[in-house]
């Protein structure tokens, strides 16, 4: 173990901490806003490189058709609940996106396929929300967690159907490798610390300044005193739920050049990314953070002694943390919320 | 007798299927037991579990690698792997059954991925995803279990036994106690269950079952792999519980059969539709979890139920239960508070509090709104401990002990809003109350030796006894969901009379209550009182509470304000400017 | 000119029915108290009109009849309860609260300024508010968090006022100045219905007043009235003996 080797893995556990630390404070901002558990971010995180991988490739990518469809199926369900006027736009937005993506799929331009790649998995993450859970506001977190696991599924699934299992090459925006001391870092590695502090620091000042901000956090706080307010959840619903997806789409695209991109390879990210977030008890953005450092560089160490077992280290480390949660509770009960 | 009927076809038709649906029959009867483990842990207790599958594996793994590479014999590497599951439930379980509900699902899963990937990656103990293979047939002495129509009745004979195991204890009192600790529990650890305790217990039971089934499996195929262990095969098994209906062995049952048979007709059909090969049965597995919550929460044996004949209630006779030791009373005084106080956060809701219950009285604690009452109730009672201060019952101090120990003490309570279970009858809401006076473990339960010995018998001949007091024994077998207001209000002390307590605590019991509903409440309690019980009653009906009671304690703003006879109280002019906020010239 | 009117309203929990059918009215610019014991039904009644618990009955608010209610709408419309407990979020500051107030005016498209103007007008009247601006909520004292829950609904600019026992918890001293702070709002023709188990507060500053008990209302008029009526001091006190038996029956 030298300066080199403990270099490199300091490295390796500090990105994979800020990835699994983007994805543990999403989670965070979703569970306090809507208590749903939202498991299919880890698909989301895929779907984005991986539409662009085929709309470069001059291809249509099944995952615009199923955009399309949610959009469609929202558009129908606000028609049978009486809406007009609003009913249409869903149905314009299911429109232009296969439409855009005939187009880009024809030019095989990768400006366009990144524009429709992120708008995807935007449009989708929202009509979730808005088909899945949206309509049974008062369910249990138990209820929204099976349904979001159902979701997974699903969504991996049709990963398989539309993409195959091939892994895709995504060209990096930030090419080459820096030296940083004796350790070699690819670039792109900045792009994805660059997203990680614009994203932070843009939260930070959503939830500080704007009163957009705070009305999410009110809700978050205080459901009941929320509504009393005029505050309407569902508003802040679909308002979590964009700005998960839009890091699902940002943080994958710019994830995928590192990696590689598959149909499967969201969902452990997504996982390691609960256990970081249930270290701050799934209400703390700074723990969560703090929680996904811990996991990035447990996980490094492991890879460099045991790698065929990190990620099961990394899982097992669950434990500890939920014995230590346990330790603070005092109340009687707590199988329901 | 319609169940036996359909099982003694079932058994009887094993050797005349083909080997297909022997095969499907056979995996049909495996899953059906960890389905049963889920009715337990699910149905039964409300928690929830996505690592079921990884328990299966642990036990298949198990006897996989001791039958093969150490050459023991199977039925010892069973004992081995059940051990193992069970370890590793306790320790899982330990962690979060104190925790939000939320929790264990969570955690389950971390256990079922950390468990999915050492399988496939310990490639020298466990052949990778290669999987181990011989894995020898299993032996019954001289009878060989080898083809599936041999195997089809150790499956499914495996899988009637566990039924049984999970009706007898459904209907006991861990059964009740089970019931009872979904939701937040407090009426659960009110009347003594140890909540977190019969949790972790559950939670082990739930993976012996799944550790049986991954042992029947694996010498079953002879082979085991990694891939029917993972959070697919997990889900599935949710799925095949929740479809049924994971509230009733039928529903479990009818989810099992349905989805192996639909499993099995996907792997078919939807290559040949979409003309590729691809994981399609997750897909549909998802979308039909998704439909069933969305639509039919509880599953579809509700539809099938109405259609089954009535199940007779069971005949209340014989002995009740014996009386429970009464402490030696040190003084006459029965509960004695001192001193209370309790913080919450920077809000003071009980200042400094005293005044005691002497054996045989009936003392009313009245107060305006946000005068603290309940929060005494609830610091006598156990649910949080005080910051101050101290509590004694019968001369042994309580104060911040758990409910759980309180209550069979002598001290039983009934709620502002009434906690019943709707879905049980009246007769087994009131049986919880005798939990503390019984002593039947979850395991004898499980056997049935709790009505062997007679206990369950005695408990809801006491159950029954308390209904007669309250006047609701003729709807003892009624669902208590269906019962109007004053009869829950009469439901719930019977409950607590079934404990034979010495104090009885009573919130709110006349609240919603018509005039005349609230006069038969009032002569039930005098007739109480009268037969020696004392009670400690909050109320805000200044009618029941001044015609009932023999003294009152005034509390006002976490005080106590004034104490005494009622007709004192009625006048004190401090009392009248606190729930007034003037003086009152009171005539005569 | 009738800006509230209810109709054989009940509202339940369950199998519960704790409020029997009530008529209430309340007409602009007056400030109408609902009092009574606790068990009354008094809080029920306030949150089945905005829709936090199902009700049934009439409600008319401004010759609009509404039939189902959620608080986020009515707010909306003009209606703000002020809720028993003040439900503040502990982590955001005073002056969040008061904007806060005022999200679903600004979501519609109110000017700024007009939002400012109202910020002021909160901060006139509190100004202990005005000195905590930028404290957390958590961190007030209780008369001063039930100020912050009152100025955070008067953002809201509402056509009714509705509060639900302003002085639950609170010190005397406190709840004079709490009530002086109402006598003011009054005074500028803010509409208030009323909901107060301190009979003599409440009919101190109330046009009219409603007593119920046991889910029923058992005596309206105006408070002088009221304050001499032996009804109220039994409701409260249980004077009356004759439905009860004597303990030996």
């Amino acid at each position: 173990m030298d300066a080199t080797i403990l270099g490199l893995l300091i490295a390796d556990g500090i990105t994979s901490g800020v990835i699994y630390g983007l994805l543990a404070i999403t989670l965070v901002l979703v569970f306090t806003v809507t208590r749903v558990l939202f498991v299919p971010m880890g698909e989301l995180l895929m779907y984005a490189p991986l539409t662009y991988a085929l709309l470069v490739d001059h291809k249509l990518p099944g995952s615009l058709w199923l955009g399309a469809a949610f959009l469609v199926a929202w558009g129908v369900l606000d028609l049978l609940g009486g809406a007009r006027r609003a009913g249409l736009f869903p149905f314009a937005g299911a429109a232009v996106l296969v439409g855009f993506g005939t187009w880009a799929a024809s030019t095989g331009s990768p400006a366009l396929a990144w524009l429709l790649a992120v708008g995807v998995v935007v449009l989708m993450g929202i009509s979730t929300y808005r088909l899945f859970f949206e309509p049974i506001p008062h369910a249990s977190v138990l209820t929204y967690l099976i349904l979001s696991l159902g979701l997974h599924f699903v969504l991996q699934g049709l990963g398989l159907v539309f993409f195959g299992p091939e892994q895709y090459r995504i060209a990096p925006l930030l090419p080459g490798e820096a030296q940083l001391g004796p350790v070699p870092l690819p670039r792109q590695n900045f792009a994805v610390y660059g997203l990680a502090l614009v994203w932070v620091l843009a939260l930070y000042g959503f939830f500080s300044r704007s009163l957009y901000g705070k009305a999410l956090l009110a809700c978050a706080i205080n459901r009941r005193g929320a509504r009393l307010t005029g505050i309407r959840i569902r508003d802040a619903g679909r308002v979590a739920f964009t700005l998960a997806s839009l890091i699902c789409a940002l943080g994958g695209m710019l994830l995928a050049p590192l990696t590689n991109a598959a149909y499967f390879m969201g969902f452990i990210p997504s996982l390691k990314g609960f256990v970081a977030a249930v270290l701050g008890g799934l209400v703390s953005y700074p723990l969560a953070a703090v929680g996904a450092i811990l996991v990035g560089t447990l996980e490094a160490f492991s890879a460099f002694y045991a790698s065929a077992y990190k990620e099961a280290i990394v899982f097992a480390l669950l434990l500890p943390i939920l014995f230590v949660q346990s330790l603070r509770t005092l109340e009687i009960g707590g199988v329901e919320e | 007798m319609i169940r036996w009927i359909l099982l003694g076809l079932a058994f009887a038709a094993i050797p005349f299927l083909p080997p297909f649906y022997l095969t499907l029959l056979n995996f049909m009867a495996i899953s059906a037991v960890v389905a049963l483990g889920l009715y337990l842990l699910t149905g039964l207790a409300g928690m929830s579990s996505f690592g079921q599958a990884a328990f299966m594996g642990l036990a298949a793994y198990t006897t996989a690698i001791a039958t093969t590479r150490w050459e023991w014999s199977p039925w010892t590497s069973l004992i081995v792997a059940l051990a193992l599951c069970g370890l590793a439930a306790v320790v899982l379980g330990s962690v979060t059954v104190r925790l939000k509900g939320h929790y264990l699902p969570l955690a389950t899963i971390a256990w079922q991925m950390a468990l999915s990937i050492l399988m496939g990656n310990l490639v020298s103990v466990t052949g990778g995803h290669g999987g181990i293979s011989e894995i020898p047939a299993l032996r019954l002495g001289p009878l060989s279990l080898r083809d599936p129509r041999e195997y089809g009745f150790l499956t499914l004979g495996c899988a009637v036994l566990l039924a049984l195991a999970c009706a007898q204890l459904a209907s006991s009192r861990m059964g009740r106690a089970l019931r009872a600790a979904r939701g937040d529990g407090v009426v659960a650890a009110s009347f003594g269950v140890n909540l977190p305790l019969i949790r972790l217990q559950v939670f082990v039971l739930a993976a012996l079952y799944a550790g049986l089934a991954g042992w029947l499996h694996a010498h079953f195929l002879r082979f085991v792999n990694p891939q029917p262990f993972g959070l697919e095969a997990s889900m599935r098994y949710v799925i095949m519980a929740v479809a049924g209906g994971v509230d009733r062995i039928g529903g479990v049952f009818l989810g099992t059969g349905l989805l192996t048979l639909l499993g099995s007709w996907l792997q078919d059909i939807l290559p040949v539709l979409f003309g590729r090969t691809a994981q399609y049965e997750v897909i549909a597995y998802g979308l039909i979890l998704a439909g069933i919550l969305l639509l039919a929460p509880r599953g579809l044996w509700p539809f099938l139920e109405a259609y089954l004949p009535r199940h007779r209630p069971p005949l209340i006779s014989g002995h009740t239960l014996p009386a429970p030791p009464t402490p030696i009373p040190r003084s006459e005084v029965l509960l004695e508070v001192r001193n209370l106080t309790k913080n919450f956060g920077g809000l003071v809701a009980v200042n400094g509090i005293s005044f005691a219950v002497h054996r045989g009285e009936v003392v009313g604690l009245i107060g305006p709104n946000g005068a603290g009452k309940t929060t005494c109730f609830n610091l006598i009672t156990g649910l949080y401990p005080p910051t101050r201060g101290e509590i004694r019952f019968a001369g042994h101090l309580i104060s911040g002990r758990p409910p759980f120990f309180i209550h069979p003490l002598g001290i039983a309570r009934t709620f502002q809003q009434p906690h019943l279970f709707g879905e049980m009858t009246v007769l087994e809401n009131v049986a919880l109350g005798t939990y503390s006076r019984t002593r039947s473990g979850m395991l004898a339960c499980l056997v049935g030796w709790d009505k062997l010995r007679g206990e369950e018998q005695a408990a809801l001949a006491e159950a029954y006894r308390a209904l007669e007091r309250v006047g609701l024994a003729h709807l003892a077998h009624e669902k208590a969901g269906k019962l109007p207001l004053a009869q829950q209000r009469l439901l719930e002390i019977a409950r607590a009379l079934a404990s034979s307590p010495q104090l009885l605590l009573l919130d709110e019991p006349a609240a919603g209550l018509r005039a005349r509903e609230k006069q038969e409440l009032a002569q039930l309690l005098r007739r109480l009182a009268e037969g020696g019980t004392s009670i400690l009653i909050v109320d805000h009906d200044m009618d029941l509470i001044m015609g009932l009671v023999d003294r009152v304690v005034v509390m006002h703003y976490g005080e106590k304000l004034a104490e005494g006879a009622p007709e004192g109280v009625q006048r004190n002019p401090r009392v009248l400017e606190a729930y007034l906020g003037l003086p009152v010239e009171v005539a005569g | 000119m009738k800006i509230l009117e209810v109709r054989d309203f009940r509202v339940r929990y369950g199998a519960v029915e704790v409020v029997h059918g009530i008529h209430l009215e309340v007409n602009a610019g007056e400030v109408v108290t609902l009092i009574g014991p606790n068990g009354a039904g008094k809080t029920s009644t306030l949150l089945g009109l905005v829709g936090m618990v199902p009700a049934t009955g009439e409600v008319w608010f401004d010759g609009k009849f509404l039939p189902d209610r959620m608080p986020e709408q009515l707010h909306q419309d003009g209606i703000v309860l002020v809720p028993e407990g003040r439900e503040l979020f502990p982590t955001l500051a005073v002056e969040d609260h008061l904007r806060l107030g005022a999200f679903s005016r600004i979501q519609r498209g109110v000017p700024r300024n007009e939002v400012e103007e109202d910020l002021e007008r909160v901060y006139t009247l509190f100004p202990r508010l005005r000195e905590r601006r930028r404290q957390l909520a958590g961190t007030l004292s209780g008369g001063e968090q039930q100020m912050l829950a009152i100025g955070r609904a008067l953002m809201g600019r509402p056509r009714l006022l509705l509060l639900d026992e302003p002085s639950l918890g609170l010190a005397p001293l406190v709840v004079r100045e709490i009530f002086r702070i109402l006598g003011e709002l009054k005074a500028r023709g803010t509409t208030m219905l009323l909901v107060e188990q301190n009979a003599r507060m409440a009919l101190q500053l109330a046009d009219r007043a409603y007593v119920m008990e046991a889910g029923d209302v058992v005596a309206q008029g105006p408070p002088q009235t009221l304050l001499q009526d032996p009804r109220v001091a039994e409701a409260y006190l249980g004077l009356r003996r004759a439905i009860m038996p004597t303990p030996s029956g």
